[in-house]
Order: C-alpha cells, then structure tokens, then sequence
C-alpha cells in the first residue's frame, strides 16, 4: 500500500548564501576591510541525477511504505500486534499470548544465544535489542564474512529480515554460520520476533512510547538515494549529529549512527523528516535537512566506515 | 609559563627576541592564530573544531583557569544524588593531545582589540588573528540586595557548577529535619532557563528520602518560566506539598538576604531558612566587557558566525552572546561554536565555508526515571538568530516515555561531552 506524503521544500542553498552575504555586508560596518565569511561561502557541490522538477513536486519520489499492512497480509498473527495510530487498539492479552508462545519457541535458540539481562556472546552473539539493529554490530562477536558484509551494506534485521532469515537462515544469507535448520511455521517464527522485541528497544518507537513495531520506512525514488553526497559538506553537517550521537559508536540511551550503509542512513532521515518515524528531535532536525545535505550526511558517514 | 609553545616553535625568532616583542611575530608570520578565552560548552568546542578541522594549520591556544571543567548542565544530578562530582568532571588532556590546542590555564583579564592581543593574568601576551571570547556569565552586583560574592559560602550560587556545588550538597544534606531551603531565582535572561526548576525539583528528590519533613520556598521574579507546566506538574506527583513558589505577584521579585542572620526578606516577610541559594541576575562574563564587546549586559553577534557587532576578529559564543532567540544553555553554545569555528576556519585558511545551523534542546530531570525535553532549531537572520520550529515534552505522558526522555539525556551527556573535550 502506497501513500504519497508531504511535498519536500526543496533546498535552497544558493538563495541562502547569497542572501546571508547581502545581509553581512549590510551589517557589518566595519572600520576595516575584513574578509566576510560568507562572502567565501561555498555552495555544496551537489549532483542530482535525474530528477525531473515534477518528480520534486510529487514529494521527490518519497512514498511511504507501511510495512505493516503488508505484514497482516501475509500472517494473520500479526493483527494483534500491529500498530495502530489509536494505541488504546492494542489489547494487552494477545501480545503477552504471543510474547509466552515467543520464549517457548526461543528454547531451540538458547544453546547458542543468550538473551536478557547478563547475556554474554557464546556460539551466537547476544540477541538483546536485535531487532532494529544492524547486523553483525555485536561488539566482540567473530562473525562470518557474509554476515559481516551484510552489515555493511546496511541490513537492518526489522521483522521482515528476521522473519525470513529465522525460517530458513542458511538460504536466507549465504554463508552465515548460523548451523540452524530454521523455524517451521509461520506462527512460531511470528512469536519468537515478539519475544525478541521485549528484549529490543526500538530507537525510536520505544523512545515516544509507541509499540515497540517493525520501524516502519519511506520508499526513496533512486533519484534521491542516487544524490552524490559531498563528503566535506557532510562532515560540517554531522557536527550537529554529534552533540548527541558518540562518533566512537557508543550508545548508551542515544542511538549509534555510525556504520550504517549509505541508502540506510539516506532512508531513515528521509522517514524522520516525513514523520514516519516519529521522535521530536529527530523530525526537527531531519526536516531542516534537504535531500542534498541528507546525502551529504550519508557520504561522511559512509567514509567514516573506511 | 604561557607563551605558545606551537607558535613559538614555529617562529624563526629566538627566545628573547621572542620574549622581548612578541607582537612581532604575529599575524605575518608563521601559522594563524586563534585565541579562545573560556573553557566550557562553547570555547572548549570552538577550539576543539577549529585545531581538529584545520589539522594543524591554525594555531589554537585555550585560554581557561580551572584544570578540571564541571559542566553546569548535569551539576543538577549530582545535587538530586544522580551524578557523582567526578561524573561531570572533564579536564583538556584530549584537546592539547589529540588535537593540539594549546591549554593555557590562566585568566585572561585584558584584550587589546587594536593590537590584537589578550593578557593573561600570569603576565603574559597573546597574540590573535582571530579572538573567540567564551567567558559564560558573571553575577550583576547588587541584584539580590545583601548578597555579594563574599556570602557565596554561607549562600551558594551553585551556577557555576565545581566546589559551590559540591558546598550546596553538603548543605542540603546536613541541613535540619524540617528545614526550609530557598531559592532565589533569577530575572530573565539567564543561563539555562530550566536549571533553577530542575534544581528545585533535584532538592525535593534528595530531601524527599533524609529530610520528608523538609520545605522548599521559590522567590521568583519572573511570571513564568521553562517548562513550568511540566515542572508544576511533576512537583505535585512526586513532591505534593513540599514545594511553594512566590512569583511576582506575590513578592517574589522584591527580595533580599542577611546572609549572617541565614534570612530571606521576601516583600517584607522574613524567613528563616537553613539553606538558601541565592542565584542573582547574570551578565556576560566580565572578559567580554573589558573587551569592549558588550552591549549592556551582553555582547552583541552577528548570526551568520558569532562575529562581534563591534568587531569582525571577535566572535563571542554562548551565554555572553547577545544573538537572538537561542536559550543560553551548553547545548546553544556547542551549536554556536561550530558554525563559528567553520567561519573562521575559512576566514584563515579559505577552508569552505558553509551555511550556518543551529539547533538546542535542553533535557531536564524532574524524579527518578521522569524526564522531559524541550528543544528548537534556529536559523541566522540579517537581525539576530531566529527560532524555526521546536518541540516539547507534554504533560501526562507515560512513565516509559519519561523514563527513555532520561535515558536519552544520559546518551546526550555522553555526546556533547566527547563533542567538547574530545
């Protein structure tokens, strides 16, 4: 199910900069001749491919997905657990039901993967907050190539991932090291995903009190994840990302954002900034952004992995 | 001694030439110079950004008395039992080491705008191609009538955070069963507009469990306040009875105190209180004065970079500055360093310079796990920097989000203070 959200106002860098330099020459009466900043100030080098001016006013080719519609499509299991703007909708029963049948079904997971408060890497990593997260982002855990490579391209295991990977890992990601057959039915594998939540703080969601649900996501046209992000441009625009994010990584009550591939770190601030995810900071920030500086976030970020 | 060690090597002159002139040596030779006086959120910052962008090719020299660095922001926690002392501690090893600024822990006590040097109070000369003057706030003498800086023991002020922290704690803490503390808030505009109602609210947190007995009187000159709604609202579900505010309509502005006799004379009603807190009206710190920087109380900027309205090779960041519609917080200034650091930066070495952006959101704890946020972006005007859009925490939200509101607050300390001190 397709929605077309919001039309972006499209950014207007160059108007900025010539407007700020008028302003300071204006301002500044000085009784020297100094070198205005601004008269220096760069425009940042932006290649937009193919973006036709219609595409930008039907909202830049952004259209949200709702994951969640698709996923009560294909198991009736997570009806009760879908979110719902009315959150007095969710019943509390059928999801502790869920969440019970989710810690029996985790008994086939546990010789390898400890869960919960003092969980420590075994055979497995640690599966605490594994929902949302990126893969292979457990410190200290030896993870096979494949793995790794998914993590670094940006796999994120939301429900979808986790439910496709859970029944049939080996097929799902080629060459993890996962020696487990998969779970059967639908229904287990809905069930374990819901007790894996309980251990898992969305980002996001948990932080607004929301169902702790698969992150819902925004749809990106390839013209705006094909923006060539300028890395210089990015570094001075992720100094506003680290007056809270750690650059080392560290995420304690804030979450990482280092590590992430490129399309990932594009899509999730373009779902902040059209409020599909929700939390006051993140909407505030993103939707200053526009889709240059939001490439341009992802570029530096991106060679910060390098 | 608090020469430049970095521009002294760098320079062909000699030690005593050296010594002798060093003006001579300044702009035209050897690497530009930046000179930051003031080691918080917003110079730490500034120094850090523009030693770490330029990779060296700007010499920077910090200019800060105090070895370690006790951030205002969090100084709260450590009032309600939250922090330890050493928790919001933070010293400038990582600046000089990894980033090469030059710490000088010294006061500045006088800037020569046409010679382009600040004098340290050890003696010493610097010179500055570029001046960034980060002093935070002083106190308006006389403000709260009978308090000087002489009773900041008996009264603390406890809003520069380090030992008049620590000294408001062991007051609160030794304080009798029953007591009564007083907090004398300040006017507008002052440094972090939630801190006195966070403070209150810390107070009552740690009485709450030694001294449930105890009273907590607010003289307010001010109508309202940050986040008083949601301060108000969490007084009454943690702390029902215990605290009492007198805003102005009830005297609260027309206040002084004998700090020997330990009473507050609130409108003409004396209080004997056994811990008093006297915050007094701020100004911007005194270096920004001398400086010949200010304009009344504070200094006026440019918003485009901080650059000072009275001179284009001062910039002045954070609580001194005079910029528009941004609270004086931590968060403010960090946000304000960086679009400052960038413009001179570009100033001195034709680095891009790129649009300036701000933002601020300022956390506050209420209780155990019951925090809220308040928070805007801003944007740079011909006239000043002006409010965009924000956000804030509403009333009647549920423990979880409160409680992730702390959490989230925990991470943001841990940020901003990699983002200041490296």
């Amino acid at each position: 199910m397709l929605r077309f959200l919001g039309v972006f106002v499209p950014s207007v860098a160059a108007v900025a900069v010539v407007l700020l330099s008028a302003y300071v020459f204006a301002n500044r009466l000085v009784d020297r001749a100094p070198e205005p900043a601004a008269a220096r100030m760069s425009v940042p080098m932006v290649a937009q491919r193919d973006v036709a001016p219609e595409d930008v006013t039907k909202g830049n080719g952004a259209a949200v997905v709702a994951e969640n519609d698709a996923a009560e499509s294909s198991s009736g299991n997570k009806a009760a657990e879908s979110p719902s703007e009315d959150e007095g909708a969710v019943t509390a029963s059928p999801v502790s039901e869920l969440v019970a049948a989710g810690e029996r079904a985790f008994r086939k997971c546990r010789a390898c993967h400890q869960i919960g408060e003092d969980a420590r890497n075994r055979a497995g990593p640690t599966l605490n907050g594994v929902v949302g997260r990126v893969a292979a982002s457990v410190e200290g855990f030896n993870y096979s190539k494949a793995m790794k490579a998914a993590g670094k391209r940006g796999l994120i295991w939301d429900e979808e991932e986790l439910a496709g990977y859970l029944a049939k890992p080996r097929t799902h990601l080629k060459g993890t090291k996962m020696s487990f057959a998969g779970l059967k039915s639908e229904d287990e594998i809905a069930a374990t995903i819901a007790y894996l939540k309980t251990h898992s703080e969305s980002p996001v969601g948990a932080a607004e009190g929301d169902a702790p649900e698969a992150v819902p996501e925004v749809a990106l046209d390839s013209s705006v994840l094909d923006i060539e992000g300028d890395p210089e441009y990015g570094e001075y625009l992720s100094s506003e990302c680290t007056t809270c994010h750690q650059e080392d990584g560290g995420d304690d009550g804030i979450p990482s954002i280092v590590r992430w591939g490129e399309d990932r770190f594009v899509t999730v601030m373009h779902a902040y900034k059209l409020g599909v995810r929700e939390h006051p900071v993140m909407n505030m920030v993103a939707g200053r952004l526009g889709n240059e500086e939001i490439a341009a976030l992802a570029a530096y970020f991106a060679a910060l992995e390098d | 001694m608090s020469l430049n060690r970095r521009s002294f090597l760098a320079s062909t002159a000699g030690v005593t030439a050296s010594l002798a002139a060093p003006a001579v040596w300044s702009a035209s030779h050897g690497r530009p110079r930046v000179v930051v006086v003031g080691g918080g959120a917003g110079g730490a910052t500034a120094a850090r950004y523009v030693a770490k962008d330029s990779d060296g090719a700007i010499d920077v020299t910090l200019v800060e008395p105090t070895r370690t660095y006790y951030t205002c922001f969090f100084s709260n926690l450590y009032l309600g039992g939250f922090k330890e002392i050493s928790d919001i501690g933070h010293s400038y090893g990582t600046l000089a080491s990894a980033h090469g600024v030059n710490v000088v822990h010294d006061w500045a006590v006088d800037v020569d705008r046409s010679a382009k040097t600040v004098t340290l109070a050890g003696g010493a000369t610097l010179d500055y191609d570029k001046l960034i003057l980060a002093p935070g706030i002083d106190f308006i003498d006389g403000s709260v009538p009978g308090w000087d800086i002489s009773a900041q023991n008996r009264m603390p002020h406890a809003y520069k955070a380090g030992s008049q922290t620590e000294l408001l704690r062991s007051q609160l803490r030794g304080m009798r069963e029953g007591g009564l503390f007083v907090m004398v808030a300040p006017p507008n505009p002052f440094r972090c507009p939630p801190g006195p109602y966070e403070r209150v609210s810390m107070v009552a947190h740690l009485l709450k469990n030694s001294n449930p007995t105890a009273k907590i009187l607010i003289a307010d000159p001010k109508e309202k306040f940050s986040k008083q709604a949601l301060f108000e609202e969490g007084w009454d579900k943690h702390y029902g009875g215990m605290i009492s505010r007198l805003g102005p309509d009830f005297g609260g502005g027309n206040v002084s105190v004998d700090p020997d006799a330990m009473t507050v004379d609130i409108d003409g009603q004396v209080e004997n209180a056994d811990v008093v807190n006297v915050i007094p009206a701020m100004k911007a710190g005194r270096i920004a004065e001398v400086a010949g920087v200010t304009a009344g109380n504070w200094a006026p900027v440019n918003a485009i970079d901080m650059s000072s309205k009275a001179d284009p090779d001062v910039h002045v960041l954070g609580d001194a500055s005079q910029q528009g519609d941004m609270p004086k917080s931590g968060f403010s200034a960090n946000s304000q360093a960086k679009v400052c650091a960038n413009a001179v930066r570009g100033a001195l070495t034709e680095s891009r310079v790129f649009p300036p952006r701000f933002a601020n959101t300022c956390w506050s704890l209420i209780a155990s796990n019951d925090g809220v946020k308040v928070g805007a972006t801003y944007e740079a005007t011909p006239e000043k920097i002006a409010r965009v859009d924000g956000f804030i925490s509403q009333t009647g939200e549920d423990a979880a989000l409160r409680k992730a509101t702390y959490e989230e607050s925990e991470g943001w300390y841990a940020g901003i203070s990699a983002d200041i001190f490296g």
